[in-house]
C-alpha cells in the first residue's frame, strides 16, 4: 500500500464539496456557490482550472468505503448518463472524505460546508446534515458528547458570529487537511510526468540531432581539407625525392660562375708577373665537400725558365702577389726539375667575400633618407 | 503512460546514443585536428621546397634542350670552328625519364685563342645548367694535319650541364 501524503489545498485553485443534498463551490476569486447538484456548478471554466472536489461515499457492508463513483452515479441513471458523469469528472480531481485519516486522541474535526457537518475523530468519520440556519445548533448537540478538554478544530466560510469560539479553533475550508489516501484518481507518477518527460525526450532528441550534425558537419570539412591537404602531402614526397636529388648537385651548383673570374684572375696575375707558362690548369678539388670545395690552380712554366730558387721564389711571390683569388701557392715537389706552381682558391672564402662586395654595393645603392 | 514512456524511451535513447556518438565525434574531431596539422605543417614544408625547387630550376636547363645543336648553338660553338662539344656520360633515357633532375658531364675541346677562351667560359657559366669542374690551357697538343694562327693553343674545359624533368616537377 503506497505511503499516504499531505495534500495540500492550496495546489487546487477552486474546491467544491459535495453534501447529502447539495454542492457547495469555493472558486479562486473568494466567495462560494451553492447549488442542489454539482453540476449545476461546475462548467468548463472549472473543470480545466485545478478544481478539486470532495464527495462522500457511503461505507460498504464491510465498512470499507464504496467505489467513488456511486456519489455520483445512481443505480437509476441511464448507461449515457454514467457516461456522461464519468467523461465530466475526468479532469477533476476528486477527494473521498470518506477515506480521511482518524484524528488523533482528544482530537475532533468538523467541515462545515454544502449544508452537512463532517466530522471526524480517534474512531472515524460521520456525517450529518444541517443547514445554515441550525449549523450552529447542531454543531452544539454534537460536540456535546466530546468531553471538555477535546481540542475541537472547525474547518469552514460560514459565518462564525454567535458561535462559542473559544470552545474551537476555527479554520478556513482551504485549511482542510487533505492526504493523497482521500484522492480517488490521483495521477500517477507516469500520468504527472508523461507530458515533461516527452517533451524532455523531444527536446533531448532534437539537441543530441543538433549537436552531432554539428559535430559530423565540422567532421566532414576537416576531412575535406585534410584530404585536400593529403594532396599537398603527396606531393611533398615527390618534391622530397626532387629535393634530395637536387642537394647532391647544390654544391656544384652553388659555386657556379666562380671559374671564370678565377681563370682571369690567374692568367692577369702570371701576365703581370711576367710568368713564363707551359701550361696552364684549374681543377675543382673536394668535389663532394661543399665546405672544402676549392679550386686547384697548376702553373707550369717551361722547362729551364726558372732553374733555381733565385729565379723561382719571386715569380711565385709577383704571382701570388697580384692574384686576387689565390689564397695560398707553392712550388710543386719534382723529380725531372720542372717548375710548376700550386695555387689553391677556396670557394667558400671567396663566396663570402662576392657576398659581402655585394652587400657593400646593396647598402651603397639604397637611397639615403 | 504512452507519454511517458515514449518520452523516457526518447530521453534514455538521446542521452545514450548522443552521448556515445558524441564522445565517438570528439575523439574524430581531435584525431582530425591533429592530423589536419600535420598536413598543415607538411603543406608549408612542401612550399618551401616547391619554391626553392622552381628557384634552382631556373639555374637549370630543361629536359630536351640538352641536345647536342642546341648547346653548341647556345654557347657559340658553331661560330668556333676549332672547338667541339661532347658528351663523357651516357643517361639512359629510362633514367632521363624516371629522375627529376639529372646532369651530364661534357668536354670542349679544341683550339682557341686565349681572348676567345675566356669568353667561352663566361658564356658557359652563364648559361642555365653548365658548371665548369676542369679547365687547362695546352695542356694537349694540338690536332695534327692542321694550321693554326700563332695566338691558338690547346683548350680543354670539363664540367657538368644539369638538367629538371618538366615532366616530373
Amino acid at each position: 500500500m503506497p505511503a499516504v501524503t499531505p495534500v495540500s489545498t492550496q495546489r487546487f485553485k477552486n474546491l467544491c464539496f459535495i453534501g447529502l443534498n447539495r454542492a457547495e463551490l469555493f472558486p479562486e476569486d473568494g466567495g462560494s456557490l451553492v447549488a442542489e447538484n454539482w453540476r449545476e456548478l461546475i462548467d468548463e471554466r472549472y473543470r480545466n482550472r485545478h478544481l478539486m472536489m470532495a464527495f462522500i461515499t457511503p461505507r460498504d457492508v464491510d465498512g470499507e468505503p464504496m467505489d467513488p463513483l456511486t456519489a455520483f452515479i445512481d443505480d437509476r441513471s441511464t448507461p449515457d448518463e454514467a457516461a456522461a458523469i464519468r467523461e465530466s469528472l475526468k479532469n477533476i480531481s476528486l477527494f473521498d472524505l470518506a477515506r480521511i485519516k482518524t484524528s488523533g486522541p482528544n482530537r475532533l474535526n468538523i467541515l462545515a460546508v454544502a449544508d452537512v457537518l463532517f466530522y471526524w475523530d480517534i474512531n472515524g468519520a460521520y456525517v450529518n446534515p444541517t443547514t445554515p440556519q441550525t449549523w450552529q445548533n447542531d454543531l452544539k448537540e454534537l460536540t456535546r458528547f466530546y468531553p471538555r478538554t477535546t481540542e475541537k478544530h472547525l474547518y469552514t466560510n460560514w459565518e462564525t458570529q454567535g458561535l462559542e469560539e473559544s470552545s474551537f479553533s476555527l479554520h478556513k475550508v482551504r485549511e482542510l487537511p487533505l492526504d493523497s489516501g482521500m484522492w480517488v484518481n490521483m495521477p500517477t507518477f507516469h500520468e504527472t510526468y508523461g507530458t515533461p518527460f516527452l517533451i524532455a525526450g523531444v527536446a533531448a532528441s532534437v539537441l543530441v540531432y543538433g549537436t552531432l550534425t554539428l559535430q559530423e558537419n565540422n567532421i566532414q570539412e576537416l576531412r575535406q581539407r585534410e584530404q585536400q591537404m593529403r594532396t599537398d602531402s603527396e606531393r611533398l614526397t615527390t618534391l622530397k625525392a626532387a629535393s634530395q636529388e637536387l642537394s647532391a648537385q647544390e654544391a656544384d651548383l652553388r659555386y657556379r660562375g666562380f671559374m671564370s673570374t678565377i681563370t682571369k684572375d690567374v692568367a692577369l696575375a702570371t701576365s703581370d708577373a711576367k710568368m713564363q707558362l707551359e701550361n696552364m690548369q684549374f681543377e675543382i678539388v673536394n668535389e663532394n665537400e661543399a665546405e672544402n670545395r676549392a679550386v686547384l690552380v697548376t702553373l707550369k712554366a717551361p722547362n729551364a725558365a726558372y732553374m733555381d730558387f733565385a729565379q723561382q721564389e719571386p715569380i711565385s711571390r709577383e704571382v701570388l702577389k697580384n692574384s686576387a683569388t689565390l689564397e695560398a701557392l707553392r712550388k710543386r715537389p719534382s723529380d725531372k726539375g720542372d717548375f710548376m706552381l700550386e695555387g689553391i682558391v677556396p670557394l667558400t672564402r671567396m663566396a663570402e667575400r662576392v657576398k659581402k662586395y655585394q652587400d657593400g654595393q646593396k647598402t651603397l645603392k639604397e637611397p639615403t633618407p | 503512460m504512452i507519454r511517458f514512456a515514449f518520452g523516457l524511451a526518447l530521453l534514455t535513447l538521446a542521452v545514450i546514443i548522443g552521448s556515445f556518438r558524441y564522445f565517438e565525434n570528439r575523439d574524430s574531431v581531435a584525431r582530425l585536428n591533429q592530423q589536419l596539422q600535420q598536413a598543415e605543417a607538411t603543406q608549408l614544408q612542401a612550399r618551401q621546397l616547391e619554391a626553392k625547387i622552381t628557384k634552382t630550376k631556373e639555374l637549370l636547363v630543361r629536359k630536351g634542350q640538352d641536345q647536342l645543336s642546341s648547346i653548341q648553338r647556345s654557347l657559340g660553338l658553331d661560330k668556333l670552328n676549332n672547338l667541339e662539344f661532347r658528351f663523357l656520360s651516357e643517361i639512359s633515357q629510362a633514367d632521363q625519364n624516371s629522375r627529376y633532375f639529372y646532369r651530364h658531364s661534357f668536354e670542349i675541346e679544341g683550339m682557341v685563342n686565349f681572348f676567345d677562351a675566356a669568353q667561352l667560359i663566361d658564356r658557359v657559366e652563364a648559361s642555365p645548367g653548365f658548371t665548369i669542374s676542369y679547365v687547362c690551357f695546352k695542356c694537349k697538343t694540338p690536332p695534327q694535319g692542321r694550321e693554326f694562327k700563332p695566338d691558338e693553343y690547346m683548350l680543354n674545359l670539363k664540367g657538368y650541364l644539369y638538367v629538371y624533368n618538366d615532366t616530373r616537377i
